[in-house]
């Protein structure tokens, strides 16, 4: 069954993006993550344009991430006053990075600059973690060594506030830091930014691993509608029925990956995201990399 | 739409056989219908386009959908990836080109003819913004632009077969696919004798996004602040209703 997509402009089959919703929620319930750099990714080689690909996928994550929130709100894992530093960033950033979107988009160069970053962060981030669930598989039973975080040139910033859940007394900046550059990843890459979000905030500034979900979902929620009104502002990018037929697959596929998720263990569970992640890191750099069919490409332009 | 078709058609002969119509003109055409509706279920269409001649004489349609601007990219390998280099913007070509006759169109005018009422692909006028229209880049930026319009369906390669009933009676099938764009098309038609336009018609056609598609397509680019503030918080009530639901279950 085909529908029309009012702001992509073109005809898609209704079941293939159920499917793709489906099959992306599956795998955030399975991984606990939000799956926009598995999703925005899918649409475009489905032929939805990049930028209604990432502006839609925003508004997803908006969604997906407002439930996710509330479970971990109920358990008190929200760190509220660390949440809305990164927030501050997360809005700058974002408002910063969808400005250099329009931009980008005006002199032809948004796909590459998209396709780009895909492959450097899914990259980097697929590699570090595929090294780490190794070394977790072999070294597993061994003992559980949790190492507290040190003291380095990050307390000697100014700004020093006290995170009484995150059990934290750090600089202001840091958190402002991460939202800033997160927030343009979202706005380019129409990702929530977790997959970054989630080791900076363990690595970098030491938060316990519970209230580290939780605390980026919050952030997630306020700098992916940030996003969407932007890009529905400057770029008329933002397709409601796309986003709600993703959304409806993803529900229902990410209660059934949750399911499946609790009966595995969670080296293997983060080996397997991180050969996810550099299969698509590899196709999107195959695509840069092979000469295209036709050089030439195509835009409406000179409105 | 048959159904449409064939009642119209009926209503198009009795027309003609009161002879109301062809006495004061050579040639008389009509749609199966005046407006192509883009609805949540489009998927492109057809429309029958079927008329009537006085006297011998061969026929050709042209059909140009409305105006539009295009930027055509050309990618170059640079450290390895391919990246886009140059690009060049055209004014002003149909978003939408269809030509058809019942016989090769070179059988039935002279090459300049041709040449002034746009009648073939090689004929259009698609002009560059820069005014060096005939450089060899130029001319290649063209050719990528009619042959990435003819891979999407929108211009027509071949000329499409257009069908004699009998001396008086001809019809044709137009197709659109499903990313046309909306707006006036244009349908010209034209009736020619030895070599000779004798006569021309032209008819409007109107493609318009209609119901649920149309509001969300207006709604997006005329309150576009609203509609991003509209779609966020769909969002946030979707999140909150599936949260609802897995706490049940």
């Amino acid at each position: 069954m085909q529908i029309y997509l009012p702001i992509a402009e073109i005809s898609v089959n209704i079941f293939l993006i159920l499917g793709m919703g489906g099959g992306v929620g599956f795998l955030s319930g399975l991984f606990g993550v939000g799956g926009g750099f598995l999703m925005t990714p899918l649409l475009i080689f489905i032929g939805i344009p990049p930028a209604v690909a990432v502006a839609t996928e925003a508004n997803q994550i908006v969604a997906s991430s407002v439930s996710g929130v509330l479970a971990h709100w109920r358990r008190g894992n929200v760190d509220l006053k660390m949440g809305l530093l990164l927030l501050i960033g997360g809005v700058i950033g974002s408002s910063f990075g969808v400005w250099l979107f329009t931009i980008l988009k005006g002199l032809g160069q948004i796909d590459l600059v998209i396709k780009l970053s895909y492959v450097v962060f899914l990259g980097i981030i697929g590699s570090l973690m595929l090294i780490e669930s190794i070394n977790a598989i072999r070294a597993s039973k061994a003992k559980a060594r949790k190492r507290s975080h040190s003291h380095n040139w990050m307390h000697g910033l100014p700004f020093k506030m006290r995170f009484r859940k995150s059990r934290l007394y750090i600089s202001a900046i840091l958190p402002i830091i991460i939202g800033v550059f997160v927030g343009i990843l979202s706005a380019i890459m129409g990702v929530g930014g977790g997959f970054v979000m989630v080791p900076a905030m363990i690595y970098l500034l030491g938060m316990p691993t519970a209230v580290v979900v939780g605390t980026s979902l919050f952030q997630i929620i306020f700098v992916t509608a940030n996003v969407t009104v932007l890009q529905a502002v400057s770029n008329y990018a933002v397709d409601i029925v796309l986003a709600l037929l993703l959304l409806i697959g993803g529900v229902i596929g990410a209660q059934i990956g949750a399911r499946f998720g609790g009966r595995m263990q969670g080296e293997q569970l983060r080996g397997m995201l991180a050969l996810i992640v550099i299969a698509v890191c590899l196709k999107l750099t195959f695509d840069l990399v092979v000469a295209p069919a036709d050089p030439y490409s195509f835009g409406v332009g000179g409105h | 739409m048959l159904k449409r078709t064939s009642k119209s058609l009926v209503l198009f002969l009795v027309l003609l056989l009161g002879g109301s119509s062809l006495q004061a003109k050579d040639l008389v055409i009509d749609l199966s219908a005046p407006i192509v509706q883009i609805t949540t279920a489009f998927s492109g269409t057809e429309l029958l386009l079927f008329g009537a001649k006085r006297g011998d004489g061969d026929v050709i349609v042209v059909v140009r959908g409305p105006l539009e601007n295009q930027t055509v990219h050309l990618k170059e390998r640079k450290f390895g990836i391919w990246v886009n280099t140059e690009n060049l913007t055209f004014n002003d070509l149909p978003s939408y080109y269809w030509v058809a006759s019942n016989r090769p169109v070179f059988d039935i005018l002279p090459a300049d003819t041709l040449t002034r009422l746009q009648i073939g692909l090689d004929e259009i006028t698609i002009q560059p913004t820069d005014n060096n229209a005939n450089s060899a880049e130029a001319i290649a930026f063209r050719a990528a632009l009619i042959r990435d319009k003819v891979r999407k369906k929108l211009y027509s390669e071949d000329v499409s077969p257009l069908l004699f009933l009998n001396d008086m009676l001809f019809r044709t099938q137009i197709n659109f696919p499903a990313n046309v764009s909306v707006g006036e098309f244009a349908i010209e038609t034209y009736l020619v004798r030895d070599q000779e336009v004798i006569t021309s018609e032209t008819t409007l056609l109107h493609v318009r996004k209609f119901g649920l598609e149309a509001e969300i397509y207006d709604f997006a680019h005329n309150q576009s602040l609203l509609y991003g503030i509209f779609a966020v918080i769909i969002a946030c009530i979707a999140g909150w209703l599936a949260n609802a639901a897995f706490r049940r279950s």
